[in-house]
């Protein structure tokens, strides 16, 4: 499962930090999730689309590579 | 608990809990053996406060301030610990009927495996997925 979160935090000017702060998450989750190393939970990938105003499916992708969970 | 800032409540409980233990070692088994034992866990509570304080999934395991993927990875690494002791349990029984032991210490563990798998199942089985839809087509 590919994403372009962090391609959408880099668009609105926004560190790892800020938006683990945003999401109530830590760094290192932001971190997992850019790298498709963690695939976040529905309610998680909803705050993620709303924080940036996309929908879902613009932020992840199914038919890239399978993330390890 | 809420009171103590959380980089301090694995330090504190295991402190509180080293005391109670040093207390009880060295009132039956004599003060000289609490010095030999007692650097093991300073160091173990030393430890705890360094890395609660630092900005890891180990920082937050200790702080208890764990988000949804690093609950996640708590739960695989627990699963883990009680795969290992399952079957460290079981190979203690049959090491212990082959040489003729005592069973029952062995036998108890066993049996709250069990329960435990049973209570399991019973909390926690609504929430998984793989119970079959009445109403599926």
């Amino acid at each position: 499962m590919k994403n372009s979160v962090r391609d959408q935090r880099t668009e609105v000017g926004l560190t790892q930090a800020d938006l683990a702060a945003a999401l109530g998450v830590s760094r290192q989750t932001v971190i997992s999730i850019e790298n498709g190393r963690y695939l976040p939970s529905l309610p998680l990938a909803f705050r993620i689309a709303k924080l940036f105003k996309v929908p879902i499916e613009q932020l992840f992708n199914p038919d890239g590579e399978e993330a390890r969970q | 608990m809420k009171s103590i800032p959380s980089r301090l409540r694995a330090p504190t409980l295991l402190t509180a809990g080293t005391v109670i233990v040093l207390a009880i070692g060295g009132a039956t088994r004599g003060w000289g053996s609490v010095a030999d034992v007692a650097p093991i866990p300073i160091a173990a509570i030393a430890a705890l406060y360094i890395w609660g304080g630092r900005d890891s999934d180990a920082g937050a395991l200790i702080r208890h301030e764990l988000d949804e993927r690093q609950a996640h990875q708590r739960l695989e690494v627990q699963a883990l610990v009680g795969r290992v002791l399952s079957l460290a349990v079981g190979l203690a029984y049959m090491i212990a009927v082959a040489t003729k032991a005592n069973l029952w210490p062995w036998a108890i563990l066993l049996g709250l495996m069990a329960v435990a798998f049973v209570a399991g199942r019973l909390i926690y089985g609504e929430r998984g997925h793989s119970e079959t839809d009445e109403n599926a087509i």
